[in-house]
Formats: C-alpha cells, structure tokens, sequence
C-alpha cells in the first residue's frame, strides 16, 4: 500500500488512527500496529507476508540465542547475518550473479545456467537491515534482546517504515515501543510532517516523474539537449522529493503513535561537496554502513591504503543495495571514487579558503550529483548516448535545439505549471527559510501556526484532488 | 489561541481524512458524469488490489476532487488537461485515451501493428465468418468507424508518425479475402475540409450526424454492390449546425463540466426519419428494432458498438427491419439469424476495438 494513495489516506490511516487510540493499554495498541502493518504489507504483497513472519521468528530465536550465549555469541551472530543476507541475496541477487555467471560461461563456449527471475518482495532490504541491526546491537549489549515476538515483530514490520526507511536502528526504538507516550502535540507536529510530506510527494516529485518519464521513455532522437537537461534535473528533484517526502510521511506518522524516528535528508541538494552530500542524503543507509560495515572492517584506524578500500567497498555495496543492476554499483563506486578524490585534492580545505572556490565546488558538486542520477535513472547502455546529448555532442545524426521548443514543450508537458513546480521544487531543496528568524512576539507566532496550518490543510486538500484524478504517481525506492 | 489553532489544524485534518468514508458510495454501479461502469466490490476479501479500485471509485467527494485538480490544471495554469483515461488537444479538442479501453494511443502512435502470426489469425478469423454467411446463403459487410485522432490527428499532435496502421493491415486482408468491408477514414479526412461543421464531436469521442452520414454513404456505396437488383431508397439530407456547450463523454473524466461542441442535425429533404422507418424497440444497450416502410426491401442485423449509434437512422432507411445488438455474434445469434431468414448481417466496430470485429 502506497502513503500517496486514496486507500491508505482515506480508509487506512483513519481507520488504524481511532482503533489505535479507542484502546487503553500499551500491548493492545502495539497488538493493532502489528496487525495493520501486516495489512499495510499484505496489501502490496500477499504471499510475501509469511516469508517476513518467518524472518521475524528467525531473529528473534537468533537474538535470544545471541543474548543468552555468551560463549558463542559471535559465530552465531555470524551465523545469522549470513542467512538474513543470504534470503536477501536470494531474492534480489540470484537473479543478476546468474546473468554474471552465464555472461563468463559465455565466453568459454559453455552450456549457460537457467535464468532465475524472482519476485523481489517489497521493502526486503529495509527490514533486512533493520534486522541485522537487531542482531548485531543484542550481541553487543545483550540486555537489549527482545524478549517479547510481538514487540520485535512491530519494531520489524511498523508500517511507517516498513517499505521505504528510514532504516531505524533498534537501539533508537527499543525503549519506545514499551515506553512511549502519546499526546495531542504530537497528533499536531505528526500530521503537519506528515502533510508536508504527502505534498512533496505528490505535489512536486509526481509533476517532476511525469515530465522526466515523459522524455526518457521517448525516442532519443526525439528530443533535443534542453530537454535532456530538463529530464535530468526533473529526476534528481524527483527522486528527492520522493524519497524525503516519503521520510517526512514515515516520521510524521510514527509522531502520531508516538514514536521518534531519525531524520533520514537534511537538504542534500545544499551540499558544499559530495562528501558532504553523503552526510545529508538517506542518512540511515549512510549511517547503517558506517556503524555496520566501515567501522567492523576498521574504518581509518588501518591506514590509508585500507581506507581507501574499505571506502570503495562500502560505497559498492551502498550501490549494490539500490540493485542487482550494473548501473547502481558503477553509480555507488563513482560516488565513492569522487570522495576520494574530494579527500586527496583536499578540496574542503581549499573551500574553506576561498568563497569563489567554494561557490564554484557547491554548484560543480551538484552538477556531477544529477549527472550521476543520469546513470542511476537510465542504466549503463543508454547513459553515455544522454551525457552526450547533454553537452550537444552530435553523436549521430543531428544536433539540435530544435526539438525542445517544438515537440517536447507539448508532448512533454512542460507548461508553465512544470516550470512553477519546478522553480518551488529548487526554492525549497535549500533551506534558506531557516535564516529567516521569527519575532517572538506570541500574537505574531499565533498567525504564523495559523497560516502554516491553513496552507497544510489546503496542501492536504491539493494532494487529495490529484490523486483523486488518478494522476501519474509512481515511487522510486519501492524497489529497493 | 496557539492551543486552539493546534486543536482546530487536528480536527481539520481528521475530518479531511474521514470525509472518503463519511460519504463513500456504496450503492451506485454506474457514474453518470463518467458514463461508466463504477468498481464493484471484490467477491474475495484478499483481492486488495480490486478493493484498492473500489475505494477509489467510490470514495466519498471523489467527483468533486478530480473536479478541483482539473479546475487547478485547466483554469489557473492553463495545463494541457491530461490524465489516464483523457486528455485535451489543440483547439480545444478532447481525445479519449483509456489504455485500459482499447488503447487509442497504441493506434496513434502505430505501435500495435500485427505479428505475422496476429494477422493470421485475424485472417482465420474473417474467413470462418465470411464463410458461415456464405454457407447460409447471407451477405456480410464489416465496417470500421475511424478512432477520432485518425481523421483529427491535427488537434491531437504536431506530427502522426509514418506509415500503416493496424487497421489499415486489416483491411488488407478483407480484400485480400474478397469480404466487403467500409473502413471511411481517407473519405472522412477528405470531407472534413469540405464542411464547416466538424465530422465528430470536439468533446465526445463518436463522430456526429455528419460524420456518420459521410460513413453511411461508403456503406451505401457497398449495399449497391451487395444487393445490385435491389432498389434502395435515395435520400438526400439537410444538415443544420449549431453550438452549444456540452460535456459530451469525455469531459467528465477529466471533470470538466462542459465545453464548446458543434452540434449537427440531419433530417431527410423530402420529411422526417418517421417516414422511412419506425423504431420497434428503442432501448440502446439492450437493442434496438426499426421496421422500415418498404417490406421488399431486405433484412438486416447488425452486431455493433457505440459508433453505430449516429450511424443508425440513416442505416434503418434502407432495409424492412435492421436488429442492431451491442455485442459480436455469438451461436445463440446464428440460430437466431437463420431462423428469421436475414439478408445481410453488418460486422460494426470502433477503429480501437476492430480486431475483434469478427469474433477475435
């Protein structure tokens, strides 16, 4: 089920919301959000329900088995990380290491494997991950296993978080699905966040797909550079505001529980360089491999040499985790080579030195940021034909501008609503609003909540309308 | 005051959320605004993906909703109205274009064109009807009414790519197969510019009186042929235009209310349709009876859909009785066929639906 739909607004979340708090006890109320995660998931993906369940058993013998044996703890945490990968490199790997395999055994003239083509079950990677962290923060500290499945079954499957991150950390929440306390204030700022983030996603990352899906999906010779340009940068808003906009519902709606989740963007798009741009970006994926993967390997204590390639593989692996696609890893280790160079040239330093310096390197970074989307959007064989576009490389046939002004300003959409979308879009990808300081006037601060709230009642309104008129509302980390 | 602006913000987004249940649509089947089947309710309590279409058919102030969001595109910025069943074309033209509904885009674009094996079977097809009629001693026409965007595609795009369509690849193989058949797209295109008044409706997706008419003359053309000793009426008519504003059957899919659409009335010189025919059963869907004046002249059923509709009082004019079903032939009407002893049976379907014009 999609936040941004009309079943989960108007049926759903109402429905889930009363029962939640018509209940007066703490395990009545966990008891309906795991059952309405369940739901939440089914819905998507009936049969896959069972394989989550088992998964939820499986960690949670695992971590009680972790937490009472001292002795063995490590191989058995071992043990256990290697079958919650495994069940994920089943479902989303076996697939693409059998295209490898077959594409090696190719060359040799041998008899090619069978392909194996699985259903990837929704939102795997996330609850995979949360359940290594599970695992990994109960051998650590063993007081913090959770003795009780239903509660461990609510901190995997809470349907906030469940299909799309963040990635929450158990020992973030482990205290809070026990001790949390519910209020009206929260009620308030869940439902504002929550708003807030069904209009960047339905509002502004919807109107950026429709015109980006428009020109990628169109013949390449259809269209011109200006246009190549517009679908590249559609898409780096796109995938922004979808995806923090679907951060923003998932905390605004665990708010309303009562729950605090970490904040998973903070306005990567106002980096000052990509190394920057990692430390704002789905910061619970960046974190996850920090603490998970960087440090466990031995981070920087190593030396430079192991630095560098604990880097790389970290930023494979981030790649990889986005796909079993050759275009996610190449855009995950590009990411990570950037940072390296960022790291040799010194080129923080030299920003902190220089204004114009540092100017020029926030805007280079985020043109490499988008032309890197390029390549994480379209895969490896249709990229280079667009970065060559893009520069007005004449590739084959034709160079023009031509194209754009007559075919895509119609057939693309782009009208004078995308351009107003988009100018908002880029206006609220920085956060210059957060200088602006407010009187603290209390009649002055009334106005304030009471406009603030007036235009999110009207955003809420807007989204409904929209999806309402069945427009065009895909989501992008789904399949991750 | 901060409190109470809190409370009311809560309440405010609470009866918003509650209002799609509050005043959901249980009973309704079919949307009038829409002229359209609503989503009924899954017969499995695990089909969530029915139920899924359900809500969204039915939820309460959904047709006020889409009338907002297309206010919003239509009105304040002028946005090429546009969503999955309809968009808006150039000169205020309207296009239906439902992939769900026959895929008017696939014919536009030239993408459906068929296999090999799709054209034999389609050949396969005709052959065994054509070849019941011929057992049975019946005449057969089969008659293709053009989508919209293939006699308009100027107010539809800038440019329709080369080449053939998909119905054209079927008209091959009616001739290649000797079966008579009306496909009036090149006629209509070369009438539309000799007319003033437009051949279809500029907020409907069906050709009008006039577009019909310029049909039923193809149709006429092939009846001569068909029956060479038989003397059809000749009728010659007037055609009076008039504007209105209509909402026709597309506009309220994009929840628009109505829209500038040229009406054209044809009423026969020498008087009315009444003097040429009589309708015995005038009950649309559920059929349609006209027994014609002259008893000498021959026996029609005709197996139709929505464009035969305009095509209708022209076509009751030149037979003793036509049986107009919305539906292809099935055993049940072969019986029916052969016990009333019927002359000519018209195969009738829209350009997007055309494939299965002959039981496909």
């Amino acid at each position: 089920m999609l936040f941004s739909s009309i079943t989960f607004l108007g049926f759903f979340l109402p429905i889930v919301i009363i029962i939640y708090f018509a209940l007066p006890q703490r395990v009545y109320k966990n008891a309906v959000l795991l059952l309405a995660s369940l739901l939440f998931y089914a819905w998507g993906e009936p049969k896959f329900v069972l394989l989550m369940v088992a998964s939820i058993l499986f960690n949670y013998n695992m971590g009680l088995i972790i937490a009472d044996n001292k002795e063995h703890s490590r191989k058995i945490l071992i043990f256990s990380i290697l079958v919650n990968l495994g069940l994920l490199f089943i479902f989303k790997y076996l697939g693409f290491s059998c295209k490898i395999i077959n594409y090696i055994i190719g060359a040799l003239h041998l008899k090619n494997l069978e392909e194996i083509n699985l259903l990837l079950p929704i939102g795997i990677s996330f609850y995979t991950f949360q359940e290594i962290t599970y695992l990994v923060d109960v051998y650590k500290e063993p007081y913090l296993s959770q003795r009780n499945v239903l509660n461990l079954g609510l901190y995997i499957t809470f349907f906030p978080q469940l299909i799309a991150g963040p990635i929450v950390r158990y020992h973030d929440i482990n205290q809070q699905i026990e001790k949390r306390r519910e209020s009206f204030e929260n009620l308030y700022i869940g439902f504002q966040r929550f708003i807030l983030g069904l209009s960047k996603k339905v509002l502004i990352a919807n109107n950026m797909a429709f015109v980006c899906d428009s020109i990628y999906d169109a013949d390449i010779f259809s269209y011109g550079t200006v246009a190549a340009w517009i679908a590249a940068v559609s898409y780096a808003l796109q995938i922004y505001y979808d995806f923090s906009g679907y951060s923003d519902m998932a905390i605004g709606l665990a708010k309303i529980f009562g729950f605090d989740l970490l904040e998973n963007f903070n306005f990567p798009y106002a980096a000052t360089s990509i190394t920057d741009f990692w430390r704002r970006w789905h910061i619970s994926l960046t974190n996850f491999f920090r603490d998970y993967v960087y440090i466990p390997l031995g981070g920087n204590r190593k030396g430079p040499k192991r630095t560098v390639l604990y880097r790389i593989f970290v930023f494979f692996l981030t790649g990889l985790w986005h796909g079993a696609s050759f275009n996610f890893i190449i855009w995950g280790l590009l990411h990570g080579f950037s940072m390296l160079i960022e790291r040799f040239l010194k080129l923080d330093k030299k920003s902190k030195e220089s204004k114009i310096f540092s100017a020029f390197y926030r805007i280079s970074s985020l043109v490499i940021i988008i032309l890197f989307w390029v390549l994480f959007r379209n895969g490896t064989k249709q990229t280079i034909k667009l970065y060559l576009k893009m520069f007005g490389i004449n590739y084959s046939r034709f160079f023009t501008f031509h194209p754009v002004v007559s075919t895509a300003l119609y057939w693309f959409n782009v009208d004078v609503k995308f351009y107003i979308i988009l100018a908002t879009a880029v206006l609220f990808a920085f956060p210059w609003w957060k200088k602006i300081k407010l009187s603290t006037n209390q009649a002055i601060q009334t106005v304030a909540a009471l406009l603030k709230s007036l235009a999110l009642v009207t955003l809420l309104c807007l989204c409904f309308s929209f999806l309402a008129n069945n427009t065009y509302n895909p989501f992008i980390y789904f399949r991750f | 005051m901060k409190k109470i602006v809190h409370y009311s913000f809560v309440s405010l987004v609470f009866l918003a959320i509650l209002f799609p249940i509050a005043k959901f649509n249980k009973k309704g089947t079919v949307s009038q605004k829409e002229n359209r089947t609503l989503a009924e309710k899954p017969d499995s309590p695990f089909k969530f993906s029915g139920y899924d279409a359900y809500f969204q058919d039915r939820f309460g102030g959904r047709n006020r909703l889409v009338a907002i969001a297309n206010f919003i595109d239509y009105s304040v910025f002028h946005k090429q109205i546009k969503n999955s069943r309809a968009f808006k074309g150039k000169n205020d033209w309207f296009y239906y274009i439902d992939s769900k509904d026959g895929n008017n885009l696939n014919d536009f674009y030239k993408k459906n064109l068929l296999t090999k094996a799709e054209l034999e079977s389609f050949r396969n097809s005709v052959r065994e009807t054509a070849q019941w009629c011929k057992d049975n001693d019946i005449k057969y026409l089969f008659v293709i009414g053009p989508n919209k965007h293939s006699v308009y595609p100027e107010n539809y795009m800038e440019e329709r790519p080369e080449g053939i369509t998909r119905a054209d690849q079927m008209i091959s193989v009616f001739k290649e197969l000797g079966a008579p058949c009306v496909f009036p797209r090149d006629f209509l295109i070369l009438q539309k510019d000799k007319n003033e008044a437009p051949l279809y409706y500029e907020t409907d997706t069906h050709w009008n009186n006039l577009g019909a008419y310029y049909a039923f003359v193809k149709i006429q053309e092939e009846l001569a042929k068909l029956f060479p000793n038989t003397d059809f009426p000749k009728i010659d008519y007037d055609f009076s235009v008039d504007y209105s504003e209509s909402a026709g059957d597309i506009l309220p899919m994009l929840g628009i209310k109505t829209a500038k659409s040229t009406q054209v009335t044809a009423t026969p010189k020498n008087g009315t349709f009444s003097d040429y025919f009589e309708y015995v059963k005038d009950e649309g869907r559920e059929g349609v009876i006209t027994n014609g004046k002259k008893e000498n002249l021959p026996k029609a059923i005709v197996f139709r859909d929505s464009f035969c509709s305009a095509l209708t009082p022209y076509f009751s004019t030149q037979f003793s009785s036509v049986e107009y079903n919305w539906r292809r032939m099935t055993d049940d009407d072969k019986k029916h066929i052969l016990g009333n002893k019927v002359d000519l049976i018209v195969f009738e379907a829209v350009e997007r639906y055309s494939l299965g014009i002959a039981g496909m």
